[in-house]
């Protein structure tokens, strides 16, 4: 007799004090909710996070079944074994316990019992899938990734039901704990590079990873660079595409930015909609683009060079054009094209961080008032303001490399203002000599046109048609590279 | 600075930045530091130079042209001294056309053309033409780069058309032809004359003074003393140069002449006066040469040197002019050319051919590279004929010319 | 030894190295001294020195993985290798003088009115510099990129001088006889291009067939620069030593010039990049070969800074005049060249296939 009450006290004492124990190593937050409860004779304390828990899981899956099942002399396991059939429930110790809550998880803590039942009821507040913004597709699939890592896997595996799509997952970030799911064929990709990106995500014991940018710069051979070494997208068709070409994708919960992995710089210059189009309109915009990349870099630093060192080259009546509106300008033809650059660039700044409702006055008085007046001021020249909007536009035909290229214009600019178009050539001379050295991954940088692979010539600038790539890419290495055969062939 | 140590990329936009930009906003623009030359005038009175440079006034109006001239003992004197009168450097990258007149071709023209020939430029896209009386007042008739002047020129080096004279000489082909063995070119003639009709027309200022300031004004006013008006004049006139000398002026008629020798010349027309048959009645008809077939050929007979012209000619009747109007000129069976029309038409080329060929025979100049003809399908025979002659200069006596003229009507 | 450098990387070395210079001065040079007939001296000259390439070809294929100064010691010993490699090093300094000038030159003939010789050199030292310390891998990748736009403006220049020539004024045909071969020494300056092929001895992916290709593409190339002679001269005839810039003259007679744009500069800058990879080229070489003479293994790129330094100041010495410095190669130093490039592929050739490789002289590769 003695004994029960003996025990009985203890195990009052364990359930519901080892919750608030758990509370209290959690600095006591008033989020953390610990619920004492008794359920036919026997008493638990059930904790959880308020804004992290779907309540209705939690009566549905978790009380529910407990209040069918719960005897007074019933262990944990078996609890366990008869509650599994409604939801998904383990057993962890009070550490594991600890992180699961934190995760949305909802513990049940039973008397006498060291261990802890812990219930997936996580509810993340989140956005559904939608068609995410900077990649908008003609035609073609519109789901994109948003920030819950589930979601973007779930994603993935609709579209590959493949045995041989191995998933890997990581936490780094000591307080953020962040998950990464490392995913890749294991029958196409190269073991080399997956075991490369390992060991460079475990190399950094770093606080927290709240994007999946955080992640680009570990994997970078030359995190300096303004070069990215890494690929990214939003929209899981695209991360499929990848994974199909001996890629591997690296998902990141909290982000909706999955990276991939090797990169080569000409996939910048390929865009989701280009696999759903006729391939001859895509070769023609893919030169467009082209076009637009030496358009955006070169034209303003040609132009001040043309005007400081050559103007020989322009024919007559573009000189008479361009002299007469020059004439009377106060500032040097470089800083007359940096001073438009930069108000390009404040406007484009302002023009992204202000309200909605500014955004019309914003734009009256940018394009109009700063645009148009100080032209008729005499402080710029409407070529220059021709050749500077310009550029600016074509920055964005390539929005992957648009910071970049940024950087890259007034740096030319500059060259060109200084030596000319000798000092252009030089300057892209020495930009290509610095990207031909980028190889990560077992893959160079600039292929496939350095080093020269012939068969990925059908899907880089000038696009083949879907039925005449047989072979994935050979830039990215791989195990199997047979991509596409005829139905005869693989019987044989 | 630690974090500037391992971003080697920043150090470099940096250092290019510090080094770059002061040397990059001191730099003065070359277009507004030089003087944009567009056409060069070379007149000579006595022993000295008169240069005239046509040259664009920035910001006065669109594509405004100026004219200045200045003296000197030499062609690089005149434009050093102009250089320093104007305050910029002349720059001819842009230089479409050098005029000279008569006196200056007389003298030795490679003198005058020595110190433009050694510039760095784009010496094919400048054209050579002549004038008889001063080139000066040709480019000050010239008012803009949409002048008639202009237009002619552009005409030429776009479409390589020129409608009935002798395609323009470039600076290049000069040279080449001095260079050469032949030594002789025709340079068309264009003039300036006084433009009579009432309404004004163009205001020519000619601008006599030498320019200090570095802006003058152009527009309107000005030097206008006597209110002339002057136009162009591109007549089809030629002048034959000949070893760097004027040798003569071919007038409108005798270019004509020539320029049957001339496969070049893509548009042509022809005259045949009262003209008789079954149709035409003391008619003048007008004929359109829409093709032009040529083949040279030179052979030897018994030492004789043969000149052979092949012309397959493809004509249209485009005008003809009788004083009555009868209907059956107009019914279509009838355009067809009789043999005796063609016959008509192949004796007035033939005409013309022999008008040429006793004109350059007489005056001693080969602008139909007849010398170069021999020398490069006939090498021994012709030098071994050279050899014969006293003096090479007059190869073309003994040279018989052969025509072999069909013609084809083209409707 | 990693094979960092492809068959078609290689052929488009060897086209860089041939055609740069032959299309650029060289034209006017044979214009002024020999003239119509000039473009037989130019093959001929060409298919001696393509002998050379056939020479190194042999020597390749013979010692695959081995590097050039390897092949020296199997076939001369260490002293006499030694020796060879220095004479190449001063001969490929002589390369890099000439070079040198002719950029500085053709940028002030063609793009700039008043070129200062410091603006001009120290950027174009910093990104020789940069390229050699990225490797001949990046180089050969640098090349791969750049030479088929190079390729193309050629063939563009040759078109449009195939359509402006004429073709007649090849006639009379050796009217002076063949004489003027007996002058072919002056003109070793601007040959002996194939040497280049020493800095990859080692390096390159031999593919199947790999000598048919390299071989043909050269034939190709040499028929194409003598065209290329015969184009201009018959293009400008007794003009044509007035042109000192051959390729892009040419591109003067583009159709409609004047009005909607003057074309010929394109073709300017894009002989621009083909001069600097051509001077890169040579400075690489000079790089490689002293590093082996004096077996200089780290901070190789001292000696480069070094070269540049000599190279500079030879040419600052003589005011950058490329016409005083090819009197002086002229007059003084053909024999030098000779030398190298006549007795040394002949000694080659012979101690090649007298030397039987023996087995434990094959290097084990990486």
């Amino acid at each position: 007799m003695n004994k029960k009450i003996f025990l009985f006290y203890t195990k009052i004492m364990n359930s519901l004090d080892m919750a608030n124990q758990l509370k209290k190593s959690l600095l006591d937050s008033t989020d953390i909710i610990v619920r004492d409860l008794e359920i036919n004779g026997e008493r638990v304390a059930l904790v959880f996070i308020d804004e992290l828990c779907n309540v209705e899981e939690l009566n549905r899956s978790v009380l529910f079944p407990i209040k069918q099942f719960m005897t007074t002399d019933i262990t944990i396991e078996d609890l366990r074994k008869n509650v599994s059939s409604f939801c998904n429930v383990e057993i962890l110790d009070l550490q594991q316990a600890k992180e699961k809550l934190l995760r949305g998880f909802s513990l049940i803590f039973m008397d006498g019992e060291e261990k802890v039942l812990v219930f997936n009821t996580v509810m993340y507040p989140g956005r559904s899938v939608e068609e995410p913004p900077t990649s908008t597709v003609i035609s073609g699939p519109r789901e994109g990734f948003n920030e819950t890592l589930k979601v973007n896997l779930s994603l993935i595996r609709k579209r590959l039901p493949s045995s041989n799509l191995k998933v890997e997952e990581l936490n780094i970030g000591r307080r953020t704990k962040t998950r990464i799911n490392i995913v890749y064929f294991d029958d196409i990709v190269d073991k080399d590079v997956v075991n490369e990106i390992k060991q460079k995500l475990n190399k950094f014991d770093i606080d927290g990873v709240i994007d999946s940018y955080y992640l680009m710069k570990f994997l970078e051979n030359r995190p300096n660079s303004i070069f990215r070494q890494v690929g990214n997208t939003e929209k899981p068709d695209i991360a499929c595409a990848k994974l199909l070409e001996g890629r591997v994708v690296i998902l990141v919960d909290g982000t909706p930015i999955a990276i991939t992995i090797p990169y080569v710089m000409f996939e910048d210059f390929q865009s989701s909609n280009d696999y759903y189009s006729d391939a001859h309109r895509v070769s023609i915009l893919r030169i467009i683009r082209v076009l637009g990349l030496f358009l955006s870099i070169f034209l303003p630093g040609m132009y001040i060079a043309l005007q400081l060192y050559h103007y020989k080259v322009l024919p007559l009546k573009f000189l008479v054009t361009i002299v007469n509106t020059t004439q009377n300008l106060p500032l040097n033809p470089f800083l007359e094209i940096f001073f438009i650059i930069i108000l390009f660039d404040i406007l484009f700044e302002a023009s992204v961080r202000m309200p909605k409702y500014l955004g019309m006055a914003i734009s009256i008085v940018g394009a109009l008032i700063l645009g148009d007046t100080a032209v008729k001021a005499g402080l710029v020249s409407p070529p220059g303001v021709m050749i500077v909007a310009l550029s600016a536009i074509t920055v964005y035909i390539i929005p992957n490399q648009s910071s970049q290229i940024s950087i890259l214009r007034i740096v030319f600019a500059l060259i060109g203002g200084t030596l000319g178009f000798h000092g252009i050539i030089l300057g892209m001379l020495f930009l290509i000599a610095y990207l031909c050295n980028f190889d990560s991954f077992k893959t160079p940088y600039l292929a496939p046109y350095a080093p020269y692979i012939s068969k990925d010539m059908k899907d880089f600038i000038l696009k083949d048609s879907l039925t005449t790539m047989k072979t994935r890419p050979q830039s990215i290495p791989n195990k199997n590279s047979t991509r596409l055969r005829n139905k005869g062939e693989e019987k044989k | 600075m630690r974090y500037l140590k391992h971003n080697k990329i920043l150090i470099v936009i940096l250092v290019l930045f510090v080094v770059m930009f002061p040397m990059t906003i001191s730099l003065p623009q070359q277009s507004r530091s030089e003087n944009i030359v567009t056409a060069i005038g070379i007149d000579k009175s006595g022993e000295e130079y008169e240069i005239s440079l046509q040259y664009l006034v920035p910001g006065s109006s669109d594509k405004a042209l100026k004219c200045s001239s200045i003296k000197g003992k030499s062609v690089g004197e005149a434009i050093e001294k102009f250089n320093l009168d104007y305050g910029k450097v002349s720059g001819f990258a842009h230089c479409r056309v050098i005029v000279f007149n008569n006196e200056a071709s007389d003298g030795n023209l490679n003198e005058a053309l020595d110190y433009i020939q050694r510039i760095k430029t784009n010496t094919n896209n400048i054209f050579i033409v002549s004038t008889e009386k001063s080139a000066k007042d040709l480019l000050s008739s010239v008012k803009d780069l949409n002048s008639e002047f202009y237009v002619i020129l552009s005409r030429d080096s776009v479409t390589g058309q020129h409608n009935h004279y002798e395609s323009l000489k470039s600076f290049g082909d000069y040279y080449n032809t001095m260079l050469g063995n032949v030594k002789c070119i025709a340079v068309n003639n264009i003039n300036v004359e006084q433009d009579n009709s009432s309404g004004g027309g163009n205001n020519a200022q000619s601008e006599a003074t030498n320019e200090s300031s570095s802006q003058g004004s152009s527009s309107g006013g000005g030097q206008n003393s006597e209110h002339e008006s002057k136009k162009i004049k591109n007549d089809g006139s030629l002048t034959i140069i000949k070893d760097n000398k004027r040798l003569l002026t071919l007038d409108s008629p005798a270019s004509d002449c020539l320029n049957w020798f001339n496969s070049k010349i893509k548009d042509m027309t022809l005259k045949v006066l009262n003209y008789n048959d079954d149709i035409y009645q003391n008619c003048d008809i007008t004929f359109d040469v829409y093709k032009r077939f040529t083949n040279v050929s030179t052979y030897f007979v018994n030492g004789k040197p043969f000149y052979k012209l092949s012309l397959v000619v493809d004509v249209t009747i485009i005008e003809a002019v009788k004083e009555s109007l009868e209907i059956k000129e107009f019914i279509p069976a009838n355009n067809l050319f009789s043999d005796k029309l063609k016959q008509a038409v192949v004796t007035e080329i033939k005409h013309k051919l022999t008008l040429a060929e006793s004109n350059f025979k007489t005056n001693k100049y080969d602008v139909v590279n007849c010398y170069e003809h021999f020398n490069k399908f006939n090498n021994k025979q012709f030098k071994h004929y050279l050899q014969s002659l006293k003096d090479d200069e007059y190869f073309l006596e003994d040279i018989t010319f052969v025509y072999d003229i069909t013609v084809r009507q083209w409707d | 030894m990693t094979k960092t450098v492809t068959t078609r990387q290689l052929i488009l070395i060897l086209v860089l190295s041939v055609v740069t210079l032959k299309v650029l001065f060289l034209p006017n040079v044979l214009a002024s001294n020999i003239g119509r007939d000039g473009y037989i001296m130019l093959l001929f000259l060409l298919l001696v020195d393509f002998l050379n390439l056939l020479i190194l070809l042999y020597l390749l294929n013979k010692y695959k993985d081995m590097t050039f100064s390897q092949i020296l010691n199997t076939l001369f010993g260490k002293a006499i290798s030694k020796v060879i490699l220095f004479l190449l090093a001063l001969f490929f300094l002589s390369r890099c003088f000439v070079r040198f000038q002719t950029n500085f030159i053709y940028l002030n003939e063609n793009l700039y009115t008043a070129f200062e010789w410091y603006i001009f050199a120290f950027p174009i030292l910093i990104c020789v510099i940069f390229c050699i310390k990225q490797g001949t891998k990046v180089y050969a990748r640098l090349c791969e990129i750049f030479m088929p736009v190079v390729i193309f403006g050629f063939l563009v220049a040759l078109v449009v001088g195939i359509f402006r020539a004429d073709f007649t004024n090849a006639l009379p045909f050796l009217e002076n006889g063949l004489g003027f071969i007996m002058s072919s020494h002056r003109y070793s300056v601007w040959f002996g291009d194939y040497f280049v092929l020493i800095l990859f001895f080692g390096k390159i992916k031999i593919e199947r067939k790999f000598n048919v290709k390299v071989v043909v593409s050269l034939l190709i190339t040499i028929v194409l620069i003598a065209l290329f002679y015969a184009v201009f001269y018959f293009t400008y005839n007794y003009n044509s030593v007035c042109h000192i810039n051959a390729i892009s003259d040419i591109m003067q007679f583009l159709p409609s010039v004047s009005d909607i744009g003057s074309f010929d500069w394109i073709l300017i800058l894009i002989w621009d990049i083909a001069l600097f990879l051509d001077f890169t080229l040579s400075v690489m070489l000079v790089n490689f070969l002293f590093c082996e003479v004096f077996n200089i293994h780290k901070h190789k790129i001292i000696v480069t800074i070094v070269s540049l330094i000599i190279i500079v100041a030879f040419n600052y010495a003589i005011n950058f005049n490329i016409f005083l410095s090819m009197t002086i190669y002229r007059d003084y130093i053909f024999a030098f060249n000779i030398l190298i490039q006549a007795g040394l592929p002949i000694l080659l050739f012979i101690f090649g296939t007298a030397k039987r490789r023996k087995l434990n002289e094959i290097p084990k590769t990486q």
